[in-house]
């Protein structure tokens, strides 16, 4: 990300948003200053150099778009209930990105997925 | 963005839809929606064999797609498979709504997940790998039953979870 600049915005429910920057150069967000989203089928993988993801507070990491990986995100959610309907609030629904990559050797897929928390954690998830 | 507005509908007697999100998800002693006071409708103990809860019925409901492009990979785990002793929740899906039975199920027939499991077990359109794309749509039914045999003892919850993935 070194001598890039770009201006992010963040709609005000997602703590993440990820950045493409692709082999000529351009540099696209997720959100543009609306808050309007990119789709995933809007990424070019063929020309995408790296895929960053970068939470409000300025972490980031980088995904490096070597020759094989297909790239993946999407957003887990977890919707729970109870017997009664007296589990708290919070504990309802829990929406989170997840970002990785697949990629095939010998015939095998492998694949890496990362969930991303709201205050900046991260976690290596099995599936 | 605006992300999708998915609600967990319950449906039960010959075709009664609940109109939002399920309040619970309870297995009772009578077939009824969801927001029941489940002490009100136990399902006895037996002397011998095993009794059942009726079936319980619920599927996903694209309320507002909102930004996303699709909701996929759905899954239906629990945090235990035996709320209490001599219990056990059973579940399975279908396609195709039936009227809930408080005799053993042909659909809910394995133990539920209690972790995530690694593929969908709550499908789209009859098979893996489908998905909801625009708002209004339906995922198939799962279905769930408490199997209570003749050690069985009152009381006891589990945490039903949902989990689904939403593509931007």
């Amino acid at each position: 990300m070194e001598g890039m600049q770009i201006q992010l915005h963040f709609p005000e429910s997602e703590s993440w948003q990820w950045v493409e920057v692709y082999k000529n150069g351009a540099v696209i967000a997720q959100y543009d200053e609306q808050g309007k989203t990119r789709h995933f089928d809007d990424i070019d993988q063929n020309e995408l150099d790296q895929f960053l993801m970068v939470h409000q507070s300025h972490q980031t990491f980088t995904i490096p778009m070597v020759s094989g990986r297909r790239l993946i995100h999407f957003f887990r959610n977890y919707k729970q209930y109870d017997f009664s309907g007296t589990l708290p609030e919070e504990l309802k629904h829990f929406r989170f990105p997840v970002v990785g990559y697949q990629i095939t050797k010998n015939d095998i897929n492998f694949k890496v997925l990362l969930g991303l928390y709201p205050d900046g954690y991260i976690e290596v998830l099995e599936s | 963005m605006a992300a999708a507005t998915i609600h967990i509908i319950v449906k039960y007697g010959v075709s009664t839809e609940e109109g939002s999100d399920a309040a619970d998800l309870n297995l009772l002693g009578s077939d009824l929606g969801s927001g029941q006071t489940t002490a009100a409708y136990p399902i006895t103990v037996p002397v011998a064999g095993t009794n059942y809860s009726y079936e319980r019925k619920f599927r996903l409901k694209v309320e507002n797609i909102g930004d996303s492009s699709r909701v996929q990979n759905i899954r239906v785990y629990s945090n235990t498979a035996t709320p209490s002793t001599g219990c056990t929740i059973k579940y399975g899906q279908q396609v195709a709504y039936t009227t809930p039975v408080n005799t053993a199920s042909a659909v809910a027939t394995s133990a539920i997940p209690t972790s995530l499991p690694e593929s969908e077990n709550l499908y789209v359109g009859g098979a893996s790998g489908g998905y909801l794309s625009s708002s209004g749509t339906y995922s198939d039914y799962g279905v769930m039953q408490l199997n209570v045999g003749t050690t069985a003892v009152s009381g006891g919850t589990a945490i039903i979870t949902i989990a689904y993935d939403e593509v931007a």
